[in-house]
């Protein structure tokens, strides 16, 4: 074989390589983080998957913020329950309804909201956020559109639910998948450094932080001005 | 050797079409929500209920969004919990991890 073309086709396969989205994962998880899973024959991944379901059971107020099935019994008339969903910056949050036993036409409902409302406030906001307030809210009792697999546009999301009689209630499984270019984060963390990439989308993003915190804007990239690059990374610090 | 550049033309063509991972970031949530089809064993909507699903959606724009009153204080404890659960499970899973390599 002409040493031209052997030369061209080990660098095609190379590219192929690099190309075949694996690596693009490895990133997505950062240099410096400790996976040990990694280095894990697929064998042993299974066995430890198979073994690894968290299971709990949810309170009427809640935080989530790892994997796993979560149960909600009322033992009593609940009428006014959220459980708020957290995952890393890079990660979107998949709501599964396993079971769910509730009565809608009695006033129970069961809601999921993408992104997390407090007092009326809305994270992400309205301008942020690619859908109107109205469709954010997915109503398992609506009539013709039960949907039981639920993704979230960001790192949080959460659930309203009202249970009337006790022992009605219902099962999810929490999973969360990575995100390659997030754009409106909430922090879990009071510190740390996150630099947001938002490749060649008119669109707004933000950052929020619900801790007491300094902000120190390093680099800021926001295409040209003036042939000037500016660029803005963050780190913040309690 | 013109064989060969169109050998390799063609296999860097292949490579470079657009995944399906990218195609999906610059489509939006509620276009793929909307593209999605049901689940097979759902019932499908009929066509005479559209109108009153879209009555519903009207009905639920106008009515004031569900929230709840909970203070950013309480917001950041149930967060700290959350947190140390969190960092509870990774030391579990670590644990039989260590296990499993044992074996």
């Amino acid at each position: 074989m002409a040493s031209a073309f052997r030369l061209q086709c080990h660098c095609i396969l190379i590219f192929l390589a690099a190309l075949k989205g694996e690596t693009r994962y490895l990133e997505a998880r950062g240099a410096g983080e400790d996976e040990p899973f990694l280095l894990l024959s697929a064998d042993l991944k299974r066995e430890l998957a198979g073994r690894q379901l968290y299971r709990r059971a949810l309170r009427c107020i809640d935080m989530l913020s790892v994997e796993g099935q979560f149960t909600f019994t009322a033992e009593q008339p609940q009428l006014h329950c959220a459980a708020f969903f957290i995952g890393d910056p890079e990660e979107l949050i998949t709501i599964d309804y396993d079971f769910v036993n509730i009565d809608c036409q009695g006033g129970d409902f069961l809601k999921v909201f993408d992104g997390w409302i407090l007092k009326g406030e809305k994270f992400p906001s309205s301008l942020d956020h690619p859908l109107p307030t109205s469709e954010r809210y997915i109503d398992f009792c609506e009539s013709g559109n039960i949907r039981r697999s639920i993704r979230s546009s960001q790192n949080v999301a959460m659930i309203f639910f009202r249970v009337h009689e006790p022992g009605n209630g219902f099962t999810f499984t929490i999973k969360k998948n990575a995100n390659l270019f997030p754009c409106n984060v909430i922090s879990q963390t009071p510190a740390g450094r996150f630099t947001m990439v938002i490749p060649h989308q008119h669109r707004n993003c933000s950052f929020s932080i619900i801790y007491p915190v300094v902000i120190k804007i390093s680099d800021l990239i926001l295409g040209h001005v003036n042939s000037l690059h500016l660029k803005v990374s963050c780190l913040f610090v309690s | 050797m013109k064989l060969q550049l169109l050998v390799s033309t063609g296999i860097l063509l292949v490579a470079l079409l657009p995944c399906h991972e990218c195609r999906a970031l610059t489509k939006s949530p509620a276009a793929a929500a909307a593209s999605a089809p049901l689940p097979p064993g759902f019932p499908q909507p009929p066509p005479s209920l559209l109108p009153r699903e879209a009555m519903e959606r009207e009905k639920r724009s106008e009515e004031p969004p569900i929230s709840l009153d909970l203070t950013f204080h309480l917001l950041r404890e149930v967060l700290e919990m959350a947190r140390a659960e969190q960092l509870a499970q990774q030391a579990h899973s670590n644990r039989k991890l260590m296990e499993i390599i044992g074996k």
